[in-house]
């Protein structure tokens, strides 16, 4: 049974602001977020460091459990039997998952799956959405992603052959995050004019392999796999889009560095709830170490990093429930990304500094989220290359540091995508 | 005008950064003259439709440039950046 991460003084401080807009959806945002704790608590949180010791996948009955709870389908549209909440409430929903989470495995693959399934859905028929969409919502048909390599794109090498109305792919996908539970994946395949298209393929397909990689350092229970596909024949009909995979990834991926940081966030605060707790409770030289000025530092810069990181998440929830934002490469979710994975790995080895021996030998869990925050610095978007692409944004872009008014809202020719409805 | 590259196209101009297009009278001109000096390109910069791929920026003289202005007048003092943030998964 692992520790409680969720009490503490600054429980009551630190809080999902849901009055940050009026359209924040609050009685269903309330309904589903008491059915979320209560089911996270008694089916999620009781099984988390055995499943991260052992690195076993969070079992299936659980995630098909959440999407009946109403936690993968959280952001699915009404029509589709969704909750239909809008992104800002949505990235609240997240948010607060994550806070009350102690797998964060769990939490990084509740909004995976959907987001590759409402990816799927931007330009899906109606077969498509009745084959995959409708059984997404009822949290039987988890959909994953396929797309590194372990090159650049241009150096892809899994590739497809037109043969009449089908076309026959081999190659293989490292890291595919959920890959253990996934039904179909969208994967991203190279063709024979060079191009990079995205595929449905199903678990079922024939040729398709799905190999377990276990010897992770963190997020061990994501059910990360390879994807081995040999001569796995698709029809056409399975085309997410018809060309340019390139930017349909970028834009997938631009909107999952927010849906992947909303969780984060909450367990930052979690954890600070819970370091507090140890430390009040922490006696030396007869009094409390929390009340000593050198660990209130610490604790202040933890404060900040987390409530930096919120205001820099908010601001990207904002700006992509206005619908206001770069399609497929908005500087201020890029920099929300970088910002808030870097806050939570030093708010880490801040955890470490205060909790002590205490914290490294006893409390298992602070390794743990040390280990699964740390699998974020490559995930969706490398630190380091996001480090590059925004300094050489912020080079040019003089006019941005002083306006919003980058992205004009009545630019029709930005991006085929504009008069879309965002989905997180 | 003076076309400036970084990161993942650089490979496919022979890692040169600047390049001087001196014909060009607007950036898609420029575009179409950089590729064809650099053919390895043309499958990167534009999609199978002939559409630039919406994945790479573009500034000009500094501004950030969208999709429908590629038809922009260009001299030969014109300095047009290109910043392709792709990223992997």
């Amino acid at each position: 049974m692992i520790p409680s991460l969720n009490r503490g003084p600054l429980q009551s401080k630190l809080k999902v602001d849901t009055t940050l807009s009026p359209t924040v959806q609050h009685e269903q945002f309330n309904m589903l977020k008491g059915r979320m704790a209560a089911f996270v608590g008694s089916r999620v949180n009781p099984g988390a460091l055995e499943r991260d010791h052992q690195a076993l996948t969070i079992p299936r009955d659980i995630m098909l459990e959440s999407a009946r709870v109403g936690i993968l389908s959280a952001s699915f549209p009404t029509h589709l039997g969704g909750a239909g909440l809008d992104p800002l409430t949505y990235g609240l929903f997240l948010e607060e998952l994550g806070r009350v989470s102690e797998d964060f495995s769990f939490v990084m693959l509740a909004s995976l799956f959907p987001a590759v399934s409402n990816t799927i859905l931007e330009t899906a028929d109606a077969s498509m959405i009745d084959r995959y969409i409708r059984p997404a919502v009822q949290g039987e048909c988890f959909a994953s992603f396929a797309y590194t390599e372990g090159a650049d794109p241009f150096s892809f090498r899994t590739g497809c052959v037109k043969d009449r109305d089908e076309y026959v792919i081999n190659g293989e996908k490292y890291y595919v995050m959920g890959g253990m539970l996934a039904d179909i994946f969208m994967v991203y395949v190279r063709d024979q004019n060079n191009d990079l298209l995205p595929f449905i393929i199903e678990r079922q397909d024939p040729g398709v392999d799905v190999i377990p990689l276990t010897n992770m350092s963190g997020l061990r229970a994501v059910g990360l796999a390879k994807l081995m596909l040999k001569s796995v024949r698709i029809p056409e009909s399975r085309l997410v889009v018809s060309s340019d995979g390139l930017s349909h990834v970028q834009r997938f991926l631009n909107l999952r560095r927010i849906s992947a940081m909303c969780g984060l966030v909450g367990r930052m605060h979690a954890i600070l709830d819970d370091l507090t707790g140890n430390l009040n409770s922490t006696i030396r030289y007869g009094e409390p170490v929390s009340v000593m000025p050198n660990v209130q530092a610490v604790l202040g810069k933890m404060y900040v990093s987390i409530e930096t990181s919120r205001s820099m998440l908010y601001r990207s929830l904002h700006r992509v429930h206005r619908n206001d934002f770069d399609p497929h490469w908005d500087p201020i979710l890029a920099a929300t990304k970088y910002w808030i994975v870097d806050q939570a790995n030093q708010l880490m080895l801040n955890v470490y500094r205060l909790a002590g021996g205490k914290g490294y030998i006893h409390d298992q869990h602070y390794g743990r989220f040390q280990r699964d925050f740390a699998g974020l610095i490559p995930t969706v978007g490398a630190q380091d290359v996001l480090e590059v692409d925004l300094g050489v944004w912020a080079s040019h872009d003089t006019e941005a540091r002083t306006t919003e008014t980058r992205i004009k809202e009545n630019e029709p020719c930005l991006s085929g995508y504009r008069d879309r409805s965002c989905v997180l | 005008m003076l076309i400036r590259l970084s990161g993942p196209l650089l490979r496919f101009m022979k890692y040169q950064k600047e390049h001087d297009i001196d014909e060009a009278k607007t950036v898609q001109g420029a575009l179409r003259l950089l590729t064809d000096r650099y053919p390895n390109l043309k499958s990167v910069l534009y999609d199978t439709n002939g559409n630039v791929r919406a994945t790479h920026r573009f500034f000009l003289n500094g501004t950030p440039l969208a999709s429908c202005g590629m038809d922009s007048q260009v001299g030969s003092n014109d300095c047009l950046d290109i910043l392709t943030p792709i990223a992997g998964g």
